[in-house]
């Protein structure tokens, strides 16, 4: 909402580099991951978001100051038997968003145990964020802000509290990931997995490859 | 009426007697049954057997050699077809006449003419007006279809499912309105013989159809038919004719009979010649009935009878049948009074006798007399004693004499007043005999008359009539054949009036459908012109590029192209709605947004590729489509049961026609689950979904949410209280209960939902029981979905060894493809490809099974591959992966690569694939499980409580 603008920039600006990420989102079934993709990358909200199967794959590009970043964005299935698929795709990952539902706290529980599964399996220095979704509706809310943003703090995630519905929040949330992220290394290829990819845009990138590792 | 002769000859086709037509399915009844075909050339040329059947949907009449036949020999486009009776050649005509009655002709636009013979003029009637109806309700309904190919044009029979049930309003134009009631005036009522409908399949074909069988029914229907067409105009005549047999009696007179009348008749002749001349007086007989008509003069009342309405003959009748009675009482009573006369002259004549010899016994004792005074003076004193004693003798004897003359005056007098009785009483019956004369002469100029007219029963002229007496017999029957004749003539007549009533309503549509259509393609070809005109320009520019990015005139048009193209399909101008093409409708015929509501940049590529797929399907409708042979063969199937077999495998491969879907899937899913089903107790998804609904389940909770996210975009289940979403969670419940092991995961839901569409609740139950027991490896949507990932690898290998080029190319990028064909085989393409495609690839993978998503996500790489290898690194690939699938439109062209160019495609290098990368897969799972079984113990003791509870972790 803040800066829809830079979020969706469609022209090419005169942005001198291009990074490219994968983001990944994980949590518990219906708490609105692929609502807050949506969102994020098309400024829409579907009453009744389709239930996501395996993953779905979308992009977007943020802009921030001279450099261009594209999201790679997984958003994945919640339900638990997907969970096997998990690996698959938050392997390579360089950001990950684990999202749940403020006014169910099961999904929080949940929310903790993915960003355990994520520290223990995923790329060493992905970066996790926190997500609270469906903020606009507080009067039902189960799950304390502080609660939360103590959870966050402990174990080093980005947090927000965010709503696919009214937008709050959302491509801040983006931009916050973005803005965290190793910009001087869009081509990760030193995942945990090592599921790299091959293109290359920006040639002097390619350099910096191992400082993503070294982080 | 034909010959009695005929009724013998009432062979196999009058036996049975069932019911007329069974009720095909929920609908109508079927319309076929046995004719008989003239066709043949020469020597050869004659009527064959034929049984046919008449196909609503495309209103053709098939014929086939026997109910069992399974190719049509040949159809009949009825659609386009006039009817009319079948005039007998001259020739040919005396021999046939009996048998061209109930033949009639079928008029092809083409000029063609088929002569069919049904058995009797009955049927002939009834198949008629069947066709004509069928013509009737099918052209109307094309109107009515709005020339929408996407629509089926004819509703379906089956109607099962969400969609199927979705059928276009046939409204019938009002225009035909009057057309339509005149149709109901003119019909005819019938009622088929046992050689019409289903039924008629099962009875051996009619040996020698020609015999005429002319049934009590059918002549009873005949009887029917004139009653009720005939109520208002003649109907009175019918009614006398009845009175008249009533009070007659003699319609059908016996020989006796005839003669009785006739004796009666001589003798009433006679009678009136011999009492002419009497003067009436007190007459006994009793006239009162009808007074007045007696004393009214006999030129009057037979002028009066002339001129009334031959309806009131009856009275006329009544009274002369009344004036018999009197007459033969009258001369009963006649003959006893001259009896009487009789006796009385010969009284007469003996007392005059009497009289004489009284006279004769007076004057000789007289002359005693005179002797005896002589002889008294002489004689002696008792001399004088006897003559006085003869004195005394002599006066009584004068007293009885003068007794006796008086006696005999008073005899005399009586004569005369009898003769005058008799006088008077011939008078009275000679009168009466004139009027009886009169009378008959008017009865049977009257009887002449109406058979004159009418072709009326000539019995009443025959019972009176002796001299025609004889012939009345064949007479009678003359007059039945052309009463039947006449009823025949009529009923043609009728019939021939509604067709042509009909054709020219059917011609008045035509004439309006093609005037719209001009009008409609005027509207096109101007908005042609003008974006025609409008793309140039952009070429133009295009050509002569102008730097300035600002203000060019090829951006205007772009911008105004875009607007237009956006919105035409919400503003329309109301004057020309009715000739607006409308090439996109808001949903699809599967209830499919068509184009999505908020999203501009997505709009214009739906709208797109809406309008290419409207293109496509044109085109292809004027190539033979693949409805025409699914046409074929529903009708070849239209006395069998459907059976696996090669060619329904590949009329399943084009694609099951909208309306025919729910039926085919019907079937399908019932082929394999048979054995499941027939080990199931009755009521078992009853049961199962009461069970459900009673109580909760691990799965309920997780089912319940993702109901409204099933789909969204179709309308069935685009709102909580839509009807689909109940029985979404229906099935989805009761299959919880039914498989537990998997009990509801994610994904199904796209399946029972899709299912839906087609299928009845339970059908959609046993849908599901089918892809995931029968069809789909173990665990393909249990907890680990197992089957599914080892499915990604078996596709891998077949990826690379149907398309190594590609699938290099993707290792090149290292892209996983699998990434996103996890979707295709977990929900069999739910969602990733456009409808018209997704249901084309459901309807073989119900027949066939798992086999054909295989095919079908290696056809859909191969149909792109050509635009993949182009593309040059991951993330592109990624999102050209992502969305490549929906814009694929050609169905044919994809089935054919699925189909075709994939062959060879064993289904034993599947399943070897299957357990070679099973067993990986599970190590790498139970690898994986280890990992987090170590991490999450490690983390249960390290610190907090757990608190998580996931619907998974319940179950286990």
């Amino acid at each position: 909402m803040t800066s829809r603008g830079a979020a969706r920039p469609n022209g090419q600006s005169q942005a001198s580099k291009i990074c490219q990420f994968k983001l990944v989102l994980l949590g518990e079934s219906a708490v609105g991951k692929s609502s807050l993709v949506l969102r994020f990358v098309k400024g829409q909200f579907h009453e009744y978001q389709e239930s996501t199967i395996g993953a779905a794959f979308l992009t977007q590009s943020v802009c921030l100051d001279d450099t261009t970043v594209k999201f790679e964005i997984w958003d994945t299935a919640g339900q638990e038997r997907y969970h096997s698929l998990a690996p698959m795709y938050y392997r390579g990952a360089q950001a990950a968003i684990v999202v749940y539902d403020i006014t169910n706290q099961e999904t929080f529980a949940r929310a903790k145990t993915w960003v355990k599964e994520l520290q223990r399996q995923a790329s060493p220095s992905i970066v996790i964020a926190l997500a609270g979704n469906k903020a606009d509706l507080a009067s039902k809310r189960m799950v304390e802000y502080e609660e939360a943003q103590a959870y966050a703090d402990d174990n080093s995630l980005l947090f927000m509290e965010t709503s696919a519905k009214t937008a709050m929040n959302v491509n801040d949330l983006f931009l916050a990931i973005a803005k965290k992220l190793p910009k001087s290394e869009p081509q990760s290829t030193s995942g945990a997995a090592g599921r790299s990819r091959g293109v290359d845009l920006h040639e002097q990138s390619q350099q910096n490859k191992s400082q993503c590792c070294s982080n | 009426m034909p010959a009695a002769g005929s009724e013998g000859e009432e062979g196999p086709a009058g036996a049975g007697g069932g019911p007329v037509a069974e009720q095909a399915g929920s609908g109508t009844p079927k319309l076929c049954g046995y004719l008989q075909k003239l066709s043949g050339k020469g020597p050869l040329r004659g009527f064959r057997s034929r049984w046919f059947v008449f196909d609503p949907r495309r209103c053709y009449l098939y014929y086939f050699k026997g109910p069992q036949e399974a190719l049509p020999l040949g159809h009949l486009d009825i659609a386009s077809a006039c009817f009319s009776y079948h005039q007998p050649e001259a020739g040919a005509a005396a021999a046939a006449a009996g048998d061209e009655a109930a033949a009639f002709e079928v008029h092809s636009p083409n000029g063609a003419v088929t002569v069919l013979k049904a058995a009797t003029r009955q049927d002939m009637t009834y198949w008629l007006q069947e066709l004509q109806q069928k013509r009737w309700e099918y052209c109307n309904n094309l109107d009515a279809a709005k020339r929408d190919s996407r629509t089926s044009p004819t509703p379906s029979d089956f109607s099962k499912g969400l969609v199927a049930k979705d059928n276009p309003d046939l409204s019938i134009l009002s225009q035909n309105a009057s057309a339509e009631r005149a149709r109901n005036i003119l019909a005819v009522e019938t009622s088929p013989t046992d050689l019409v409908g289903e039924q008629a399949a099962s009875q051996p074909a009619p040996i020698q159809p020609s015999a005429i069988n002319f049934s009590l029914k059918q002549w009873s229907t005949e009887i029917k038919n004139s009653m009720s067409s005939l109520r208002k105009g003649n109907n009175e005549n019918r009614k006398s004719i009845f009175y008249t047999t009533e009070e007659w009696e003699l319609l059908d007179p016996t020989p006796k009979d005839l003669e009785d009348s006739m004796a009666l008749e001589e003798k009433r002749k006679h009678l009136a010649e011999g009492s002419k001349g009497l003067a009436s007086s007190a007459f006994p007989f009793d006239f009162g009935r009808i007074p007045h008509k007696t004393r009214r003069p006999l030129k009057d009342m037979i002028g009066s009878s002339k001129n009334r309405n031959s309806s009131d003959s009856s009275p006329t009748e009544w009274y002369s049948g009344n004036g018999n009675k009197l007459v033969s009482e009258l001369q009963l009573k006649y003959q006893s009074q001259q009896e009487e006369l009789e006796k009385l002259k010969k009284d007469l004549l003996s007392q005059k006798e009497l009289v004489r010899l009284l006279q004769q016994t007076v004057r000789s004792s007289q002359y005693d007399k005179y002797f005896a005074s002589r002889l008294c003076e002489g004689v002696p004193k008792d001399k004088l004693e006897l003559l006085h004693q003869k004195d005394d003798q002599i006066l009584g004897l004068n007293n009885q004499l003068e007794k006796l003359n008086l006696e005999k005056d008073s005899l005399q007098q009586e004569v005369k007043n009898l003769k005058c009785k008799v006088g008077e009483l011939n008078e009275r019956l000679g009168m009466l005999m004139e009027t009886i004369q009169a009378k008959d002469e008017v009865i049977m100029k009257l009887s002449r008359q109406l058979s004159e007219c009418e072709d009326n029963t000539s019995s009443q002229g025959g019972a009176v009539n002796s001299s025609v007496a004889t012939c009345t017999n064949k007479e009678l029957q003359e007059l039945d054949r052309l009463k039947d004749n006449l009823q025949g003539y009529k009923t043609q007549n009728k019939f021939l009036n509604k067709e042509i009533l009909e054709l020219s309503a059917l011609r008045r549509n035509a004439e309006a459908r093609e005037r719209e259509w001009q009008a409609k393609y005027t509207s096109l070809e101007a908005k042609l012109c003008q974006i025609e005109s409008k793309y140039l320009i952009l070429l133009q520019e295009m050509k002569t590029p102008v730097c300035s990015e600002e203000q060019s005139p090829a951006r205007e048009v772009i911008t105004q192209l875009l607007e237009d193209a956006l919105k035409a399909e919400t503003s329309e101008q109301p004057e020309q709605a009715f000739f607006k093409p409308h090439l996109v409708s808001e949903y699809d015929i599967y209830g499919f947004q068509t184009v999505p509501e908020d999203d501009d940049e997505e709009k214009l590529v739906a709208k797109s590729r809406a309008l290419d797929l409207r293109s496509l399907s044109l085109s292809e409708n004027r190539e033979i489509s693949t409805g025409v042979k699914w046409e074929n063969y529903f009708a070849s199937t239209m006395n069998r049961e459907m059976m696996r077999c090669v060619e329904l495998k590949n009329l399943i491969r084009s694609g099951i026609p909208h309306e025919h879907r729910s039926k085919m899937w019907k079937w399908c899913v019932n082929l394999h689950v048979k054995k499941f089903k027939d080990s199931t107790v009755p009521g078992y998804f009853q049961t199962l979904l009461q069970n459900a609904l009673e109580k909760q389940n691990p799965a309920s909770k997780q089912i319940e949410l993702d109901l409204l996210r099933t789909l969204p975009n179709n309308k069935h289940y685009s709102s909580p209280t839509s009807e689909g979403i109940q029985k979404l969670r229906n099935v989805l419940l009761a299959f919880s209960w039914r498989n537990p092991d998997i009990g509801y995961c994610q994904g199904l839901n796209r399946l029972v939902a899709i299912a839906l569409l087609y299928l009845e609740q339970e059908d959609a139950f046993w849908c599901l029981v089918t892809i995931v027991e029968v069809f789909m490896p173990r665990d393909y949507y249990t907890k680990t979905l197992l089957g599914s990932q080892v499915d990604q690898r078996v596709f891998k290998d077949l990826m690379s060894e149907k398309l190594p080029r590609l699938h290099s190319h993707f290792e090149q990028y290292k892209v996983d493809y699998t990434l996103i064909t996890f979707n295709w085989f977990l929900v069999i393409f739910v969602d990733s490809v456009v409808s018209d495609i997704l249901f084309k690839i459901w309807d073989s993978f119900l027949y066939e099974g798992p086999k054909v998503i295989f095919r079908f996500a290696l056809a859909l790489f191969k149909y792109k591959e050509e635009e993949i290898l182009k593309l040059q690194d991951s993330m592109s690939i990624f999102k050209y992966l992502r969305y490549f699938t929906r814009t694929i439109l050609d169905a044919r062209k994809l089935t054919g690569i699925a189909f075709g160019d994939l062959n060879p495609f064993p289904l034993r290098q599947i399943r070897n694939r299957r357990t070679y990368h099973l067993e990986k897969v599970r190590l790498e799972l139970t690898e994986l499980e280890a990992i987090r079984e170590d991490f999450l113990r490690e983390r249960d003791t390290c610190v907090e409580k757990r608190d998580l509870i996931s619907d998974d972790e319940e179950d286990s």
